[in-house]
């Protein structure tokens, strides 16, 4: 008998009586969701910016983070211009990225995170890598709770996903707070509302 | 035999400014999980669905590993089963030398100190750095981890920067926690750029899906793997859940228990490696299936590892981590370390007052100071118990089972008490040590109720 059928042949014999699984069902609030889910991402360190168009988003990249003169990756339809620097795609070469733009089809307001499937990356670690990170997503798409969030997601057939609820941080050290352990010092989301 | 957490709680406690700091520290993330936990209203309904999800697990555990495994496989993914802490180790250095890397980066993975895989690896000549930052720390300070959600909680910012100034080419004295972290994130980045080879834990794995669920508020595991060629995820057997929207009620319990957070920064779905890369799951029992057995403390594998329990506990708070001498301390680890080693960690369960406070907290409800009382029953009938303990509990058996001896008992000491109290303030009785005896009241309570009942008659 090897490890897998030793394991299997004592979970089984060991398992207690089959009890049932509960139904989840939490009924919605009916927020302001995009009030909530702008006070939480502050609270938790990122910026959150309410804009109109994809022009704004520019304007604002370039003013803030003086993204000129550096490194830019975008993966936003629609502003594709921004982007600098080969994008050829190996993980590694990414690592003097400064800024990445990606988009992201899911917020979730009771925690100020964003749901970043593989589709919406060259490669997954664009969002790690960078020095700073800014994500766009659209007003509509902001639900409520996890709940409703994976309702959204469904069976998607993703390689990989993520949930980003703010910038890297850490407060091992004596519980201070410092944002940008290792992934992006900085995260910005631009809420668009085109109504 | 010595009770080895009050030998290393008594000398935590030497330095009592420090224990003072230590316990504040823990209460304040104790009580920034009461402010998030206070701001979800269905609070209470989510732990009793998650508790509810876990009991199903552990009732159909066999089926949902045999589920995760074959979607992990359809996904591309090479699943390996451990049947304890050296097949673990032997299976993960097996994957190293097929590929030919000797240099390893690690993302936290309590497992893995269980399975002491780091000291294992390292003897045989593969080089593992820890990426966390809090893990990283204590690797260099060559000590084990404290708590399982912040390793170094027990090092001061300037212990730290002597650490770094020694390891990393830090400047003498820094000990300003920015400056430091900046420090770290330059030297892991090297790290991470370089290795070829990712090892993770997993807080999550998906049956349906055959997805595992990472989280982590630095993003280290995200650094580590998306840079590697090889992916090693090693995981307990009771950390799947049923479905990927069980992910919905884990996620929004975890993170708020673990330390008062909405949600880690990063909760990372790994599900296919990518294109040409490799990836594997490593499924690990040691002991695990054997605690299923245990009727009163399977309930113990519902655990998410939060350290919710840990943050709360008075004993945990006042003795610190390496006090409990195992890869998880705090009240569950005090209910999961008898299991893996019954003579080793008799110590554990009596390391409490059994105030339930942990039980209270506990995102899935595992009712951990009744099992920490359940343990103590099992460890004496196993004889488990020191010669003055039984002794002691005898004589208290025998004077508290007889109404006549209590009496007899309790009025000579009271007299002693008061006439005598140098009998009992004195080192000898461990009661004194921090604290003065109360005040030996004139009459027990049965005599003051006799006398007053005829007054009022």
């Amino acid at each position: 008998m090897n490890s897998r059928e030793k394991i299997l042949a004592s979970v089984k014999k060991n398992k207690p009586t089959l009890t049932e699984l509960p139904e989840i069902n939490f009924p919605l609030k009916d927020e302001n969701l995009l009030e909530k889910f702008s006070n939480i991402a502050a609270s938790s360190g990122s910026l959150v910016v309410p804009v109109q168009s994809h022009k704004e988003i520019k304007a604002i990249l370039e003013n803030k983070f003086a993204i000129k003169d550096k490194r830019v990756f975008s993966s936003v339809k629609g502003l594709e211009d921004i982007q600098d620097g080969s994008q050829d795609g190996l993980p590694h070469s990414f690592h003097d990225l400064e800024m990445a733009i990606i988009e992201s089809q899911l917020a979730v307001a009771e925690n100020g995170a964003l749901w970043i499937q593989d589709d919406n990356l060259l490669q997954r670690v664009i969002p790690f890598i960078s020095q700073h990170l800014s994500i766009v997503v659209s007003q509509e798409d902001i639900v409520e709770n996890m709940h409703e969030a994976y309702k959204r997601i469904g069976d998607a057939k993703y390689g990989y996903g993520v949930f980003i609820g703010g910038p890297s941080k850490t407060a091992d050290i004596e519980q201070s707070l410092v944002l940008g352990a290792h992934g992006a010092r900085s995260l910005t989301v631009f809420v668009v509302n085109t109504h | 035999m010595t009770n080895k957490h009050a030998a290393l709680s008594q000398k935590f406690n030497e330095d009592e400014p420090r224990v003072n700091w230590h316990d504040k520290t823990l209460w304040f993330v104790r009580q920034k999980r009461d402010k998030a936990a206070n701001t979800i209203p269905e609070w209470e309904d989510l732990r009793e669905m998650a508790s509810q999800i876990k009991f199903n697990v552990l009732s159909n555990l066999d089926n949902y590993l045999e589920e995760f495994e074959l979607n992990a496989k359809a996904n591309g993914v090479i699943v390996h089963w451990a049947a304890d802490g050296e097949e673990h180790n032997k299976i993960i250095h097996s994957i190293l030398k097929k590929h030919g890397i000797s240099q390893m980066v690690k993302s936290k993975s309590m497992l893995s100190e269980e399975c002491h895989m780091n000291e294992y690896l390292q003897k045989n000549g593969i080089e593992v750095i820890d990426s966390d930052l809090g893990e990283r720390i204590v690797q260099l300070a060559e000590e084990p981890p404290s708590h399982i959600v912040m390793p170094s909680i027990h090092k001061k910012k300037e212990e730290i920067g002597m650490i770094f100034h020694k390891h990393l080419g830090s400047a003498e004295g820094e000990s300003d926690p920015q400056v430091l972290t900046e420090i770290a994130r330059h030297h892991l980045r090297e790290v991470f750029l370089t290795r070829k080879l990712a090892f993770t834990g997993v807080n999550f794995a998906v049956a349906e899906t055959g997805e595992i669920v990472v989280c982590t508020n630095e993003g280290n595991a995200d650094m580590g793997v998306h840079l590697a060629d090889v992916h090693i995820a090693s995981m307990g057997i009771e950390k799947i859940i049923p479905q990927r929207k069980h992910l919905g009620v884990f996620l929004r319990l975890l993170a708020r228990s673990a330390t008062g957070q909405p949600i880690t920064t990063y909760s990372s779905h790994f599900k296919k490696p990518r294109d040409g890369k490799e990836m594997h799951i490593v499924l690990v029992d040691n002991g695990r299936s054997r605690q299923l057995g245990r009727e009163d403390f399977r309930n113990s594998l519902k655990c998410i590892r939060c350290a919710a329990c840990f943050n709360t506990c008075p004993v945990y708070r006042r003795s610190g981590g390496h006090s409990y001498h195992t890869a998880i301390a705090g009240p569950i680890g005090s209910i999961l370390a008898p299991n893996i080693n019954m003579r080793e960690y008799a110590d554990l369960p009596f390391a409490s007052t059994l105030c339930g406070s942990c039980s209270n907290v506990c995102p899935v409800k595992i009712n951990i100071h009744e099992q920490l009382y359940k343990w103590r029953q099992t460890l004496v009938k196993e004889g488990h118990i020191s010669a003055s303990k039984k002794t002691g509990m005898y004589l208290m058996n025998s004077v508290l089972s007889s109404a006549k001896m209590l009496k007899v008992s309790g009025k000579m000491g009271r007299f002693m008490m008061r006439l005598a109290p140098f009998i009992v303030n004195n080192p000898l009785n461990k009661w004194y040590r921090q604290r003065d005896m109360p005040e030996a009241p004139k009459e027990s309570f049965k005599e003051w109720y006799e006398h007053n009942k005829k007054k009022h008659e």
